[in-house]
């Protein structure tokens, strides 16, 4: 259930950024970073029509929790808030948001592209796109198998860390 | 005899064709042969399943875990959120 408070990180309705910037209350911070992803109309090339986000909700909900809470705490970062969509999307509309309020802006950034990052990397996410010719494809990703020999693979076999990004 | 269903995402829905499989046990097995059996059963799958995490709920179990009775396991191939 969403409360003004403490919403549903994984929503299947449009993100609202107001209740987002409207709750709480830090006279402490000087600084809030926002970032939204939002959906292109392109992928290597192709046209994408639009897409298609699914999630396990159960994980999901606790990780990206568990992932504010870290990423607060690394960064000192008195709020931070990460809401991801579900759901089909059409171009342009916000897949996910991520709001941080800090004492001052460094932190802000720091801890809002840390934690988008992480989202994307470790989150039961996944991403269809559909493209102009009517095929369609899930986003190539990021393996969390915990134990898995080889941390981090990707499903195409190519490795990388963290601080690559995936482009949006 | 127990059974261990299988939940299907991402890409896996497609591959398999289905939301679920369920398949039966007559004796306690680890996580990583009951994902071999699933591989024999629904070959559309196996080469996916190495790379996949599995949830039951909200906790992830590895490989090396006992299951001794009923439960219903979620299949978390690579992820691409944001």
């Amino acid at each position: 259930m969403t409360t003004s408070t403490d919403p549903d990180r994984i929503q299947s309705v449009p993100l609202q950024l107001d209740s987002l910037l409207a709750e709480d209350c830090h006279p402490e911070c000087g600084g809030l970073a926002l970032f939204a992803g939002t959906v292109r109309d392109h992928h290597d090339g192709k046209p994408v029509l639009r897409l298609a986000y699914t999630a396990y909700a159960p994980l999901a909900e606790k990780q990206i929790r568990e992932i504010e809470q870290a990423v607060a705490a690394k960064y000192g970062v008195p709020y931070l808030r990460v809401l991801h969509r579900v759901g089909p999307l059409s171009i342009g509309e916000v897949a996910i948001y991520c709001v941080a309020r800090a004492p001052h802006r460094a932190e802000a950034f720091a801890a809002c592209k840390a934690a988008v990052d992480r989202v994307k990397h470790e989150v039961p996410i996944w991403k269809e796109e559909f493209y102009a010719d009517g095929t369609s494809a899930f986003v190539e990703g990021c393996c969390i198998r915990p134990d898995d020999e080889e941390p981090h693979r990707h499903a195409a076999g190519a490795y990388h860390d963290h601080e690559h990004h995936h482009a949006r | 005899m127990f059974k261990i269903t299988f939940e299907f995402h991402g890409q896996l829905l497609r591959l398999a064709g289905a939301e679920t499989r369920t398949l039966s046990f007559d004796a306690p097995v680890s996580l990583a042969e009951a994902l071999s059996q699933l591989g024999e059963d629904v070959p559309e799958l196996d080469a996916m399943l190495a790379r996949c995490a599995c949830a039951i709920g909200e906790r992830l179990v590895l490989r090396r875990e006992r299951l001794d009775a009923d439960c219903r396991i979620a299949l978390l191939p690579p992820v691409g959120g944001g």
